[in-house]
C-alpha cells in the first residue's frame, strides 16, 4: 500500500472503523513509514484538540424563550384559531391532529372570526364581550370584602357617543375623575389586525411612546406627594388613553352605559398602590383562558385555582414581565380595548359578583410579601 | 423517571406545551453546543438554537419516527446551520467570540481540577479561541462533520443518517475535514506561543 493510499485511510483507521484486511495493511505500512506515523499522530492530536473544546451552556432562560416564541408563533399564525385549541388536563393544546372544524355560524368562534376580520358590530361586541381585567398590585391593599367599607371602590363607566366609546372613572358621587379609555369612532372598515405593526404603532404613540406591549404603568397621579385632585371632568389624560379604533355601527350606539366598580386609586391613602388595568373584548373564554394560561406559565407565572365563577380565571406573572405578558395577550387577536391604566387601580369588579379571584390574588400577594419572594402581578380574566 | 422521547413526542403532538418544553430541555445543550461551535459566538448561537426548536415544533406533526428523535434533531440543527451560513454569506457577517470568558466552562473546570495560574487560564482561553477560529474557517460541511464526530461523538452510522449520506461519504468527508483542520491549525500555530501540539 502506498503512502497516499494510507493517508486517505488514516482517519477511519484512527476511529477503528476499517475492516480487518485494510487495518492490517495500514498497520504494516506504519511500521516502516515514519512519515505516515507522523501523519497519524497529527490526526490524533486534531481529534484530541477538538474533543477538548469545552461544552458551553445555553443562556439562562433559553427554554422559556423558546416557549414564548412558540406561543407568539401560535398567536401569529393562528390569531383567531379558536378551533385548534382546547384544554387537556390543564395543558394547552398546541395543535390538533386533524384539520380543525370550521366554526359554525352563530357560535362564539364564528363571532370571533368576524370580529377579527372586521365584520362585527359594537352591539355584538358589547353583548359578547369578555372583559379581561388586569389588576396589577405590587403591595398589599385591604381585603376585597373591605374595599367597599374603606371607600376603595369607584366606578368605571362605559358609555357610547357619536365620537366613540368611552371608559371613564368616577367617584362615588358620580363625578368623572378621569378618562380611562377612549375608543374613537372608526374611520376604517374594520379593526386594525391585532399584532400588526400598525396596531402596535398606534398604541405606542398613544401611550406616550412607551415600549410596545407595555402597560401605561403607574400613572403620574399615583406618585406620592402629587396633587390629589383629579383632572377636570371629561378631560383626557393622554398618558392613560391608548385608543383602539373600532368599526362604526350606528346600531351599536343604543346601549346604556355599563358600569363597573374598580378598586380606587389610593392616592389619598397612605397605601401607595401601584397598579394598572386594562379591559379587552374576546369571544370564546375557554380558548382565551387556555392561551392566557400558556402565556402565564411561559413567563414564569402560573394560574390560580379556579374561582367560583365558571368563566373567570386569575393568573399571576412576575411583575417585571407584566408588559411582556400583556403584549402577548394583545396579540391573541381578541383584545379590543386596552391600556386603560387605572391609577392605583386593582381588579375590576361589578360590585355584585364573587370576590373569589380578588381574594385569591390578595392571598397570593400576602404570601409573597411574607416570604420575601419575587412580586407577581395579578391578572384577572372574566367573561362578560 | 423521565418520560421517553417517544412519550414526549406523542404528548407534544397532542399539543402539550409542557411536553415539548421537556424535549427542549433534553436537547438544548446539544443543539446549543452545535450552534455555538458552528457559528463561533454566543449571540448567534442562541438565535440559531431557538430557530432550531421552532423548526422542530413546526415539523413535529410530520415526524414519522423513521429515525430517532436525536438524529432528527441533529438533522434539523444541521440544516438550520447551513441556512444561517448562507444568510451570513449574503450579508458578509463574521463574528467570533474571543478572549477570556469565551470558554468559561472550561476555565472553571480547569481551575477546580488543576489550579492553573491566571496566565495559564488566559493562555487556554486564547488557545480555545484559536481552535474555534480554525474551525470557523472550514467549509460548513467540514465544520458540521467535525462537530458531530469530535464534539457530539456521533458514530459514523449516526452521522450518515443525520447528513443523509453513505458510510463511505462519512469516512472520506471526515478524513478531509480532519486534514483541513490540521492545515488551518498548523498555519495559525506559527503565531501562537503555546507548545507545539501537532507534529507536522
Amino acid at each position: 500500500m502506498q503512502c497516499h493510499e494510507v493517508k486517505e485511510l488514516l482517519s477511519p483507521y484512527l476511529d477503528g472503523v476499517l475492516n480487518s484486511a485494510k487495518r492490517e495493511s495500514i498497520y504494516a505500512h506504519l511500521a516502516v513509514c515514519p512519515g505516515c506515523r507522523a501523519e497519524l499522530h497529527a490526526l490524533g492530536e486534531v481529534v484530541s484538540i477538538l474533543k477538548a473544546l469545552p461544552a458551553v451552556d445555553p443562556p439562562a432562560g433559553f427554554t422559556a424563550g423558546v416557549r414564548m416564541s412558540i406561543i407568539q408563533l401560535r398567536a401569529t399564525e393562528n390569531p383567531a384559531g379558536a378551533g385548534q385549541i382546547d384544554e387537556r388536563g390543564g395543558q394547552a393544546v398546541l395543535f390538533s391532529r386533524g384539520a380543525a372544524p370550521p366554526p359554525a355560524k352563530g357560535t362564539t368562534v364564528s363571532f370571533l372570526k368576524n370580529l377579527t376580520f372586521g365584520k362585527w358590530s359594537l352591539t355584538a361586541a358589547l353583548a359578547a364581550t369578555l372583559v379581561l381585567t388586569a389588576g396589577v398590585t405590587t403591595m398589599v391593599y385591604g381585603l376585597p370584602s373591605q374595599w367597599g367599607a374603606k371607600g376603595l371602590l369607584q366606578r368605571v363607566v362605559f358609555s357610547e357617543s357619536k365620537s366613540g366609546f368611552n371608559v371613564t372613572l368616577q367617584d362615588d358621587n358620580e363625578k368623572p375623575r378621569r378618562d380611562l379609555l377612549k375608543v374613537k369612532a372608526p374611520h376604517t372598515d374594520g379593526l386594525p389586525q391585532p399584532g400588526t405593526p400598525q396596531g402596535r404603532e398606534d398604541t405606542v404613540q398613544e401611550q406616550n411612546a412607551q415600549p410596545p406591549g407595555q402597560l401605561p404603568s403607574a400613572p403620574q397621579e399615583q406618585e406620592p406627594g402629587e396633587a390629589k385632585a383629579g383632572p377636570p371632568a371629561g378631560r383626557q389624560q393622554p398618558e392613560a388613553l391608548p385608543a383602539a379604533k373600532v368599526l362604526e355601527n350606528d346600531e351599536s350606539r343604543q346601549h346604556a352605559p355599563k358600569t363597573f366598580n374598580v378598586l380606587r386609586n389610593e392616592k389619598d391613602s397612605a397605601v401607595p398602590l401601584q397598579s394598572a388595568a386594562l379591559s379587552v373584548a374576546a369571544a370564546d373564554f375557554s380558548w382565551f383562558s387556555g392561551k392566557a394560561a400558556d402565556i402565564a406559565r411561559a413567563s414564569g407565572g402560573f394560574v390560580l385555582p379556579d374561582g367560583k365563577e365558571p368563566e373567570e380565571m386569575t393568573i399571576r406573572v412576575p411583575a417585571g414581565r407584566l408588559d411582556e405578558v400583556v403584549g402577548l395577550l394583545r396579540e391573541l387577536g381578541q383584545v379590543q380595548f386596552e391600556g386603560a391604566a387605572v391609577n392605583g387601580g386593582g381588579s375590576f369588579t361589578d360590585g355584585k359578583s364573587s370576590d373569589a379571584p380578588q381574594n385569591q390574588a390578595r392571598q397570593g400577594i400576602e404570601a409573597d410579601v411574607s416570604a420575601g419572594e419575587v412580586e407577581f402581578a395579578i391578572i384577572t380574566i372574566r367573561a362578560r | 423517571m423521565q418520560p421517553a422521547d417517544g412519550v414526549l413526542i406523542e404528548r407534544s403532538r397532542n399539543g402539550e406545551l409542557d411536553a415539548f418544553e421537556q424535549i427542549v430541555r433534553r436537547y438544548e445543550n446539544k443543539v446549543y453546543n452545535i450552534a455555538y461551535r458552528f457559528l463561533g459566538n454566543h449571540s448567534d448561537a442562541a438565535d440559531l438554537a431557538q430557530e432550531v426548536f421552532l423548526r422542530i415544533y413546526k415539523a413535529l406533526p410530520g415526524f414519522r419516527g423513521d429515525s430517532s428523535l436525536t438524529t432528527w434533531i441533529y438533522r434539523i440543527t444541521s440544516n438550520v446551520c447551513r441556512d444561517e451560513i448562507r444568510r451570513q454569506q449574503r450579508a458578509h457577517v463574521v463574528s467570533i467570540d474571543t478572549g477570556p470568558g469565551e470558554n468559561n466552562a472550561y476555565s472553571v473546570n480547569h481551575l477546580e481540577n488543576r489550579g492553573p495560574t491566571p496566565e495559564e487560564v488566559v493562555e487556554q482561553d486564547e488557545f480555545n479561541s484559536l481552535v474555534q477560529k480554525c474551525l470557523s474557517e472550514l467549509s460548513e460541511e467540514h465544520r458540521l462533520i467535525l462537530i458531530a464526530r469530535e464534539m457530539q461523538e456521533l458514530s459514523y452510522e449516526e452521522i450518515a443518517e443525520v447528513m443523509q449520506c453513505s458510510l463511505g461519504t462519512v469516512k472520506s468527508r471526515l478524513s478531509r475535514a480532519r486534514h483541513a483542520f490540521k492545515e488551518k491549525y498548523l498555519a495559525r500555530r506559527e503565531h501562537f506561543s503555546l507548545d507545539s501540539r501537532l507534529v507536522r
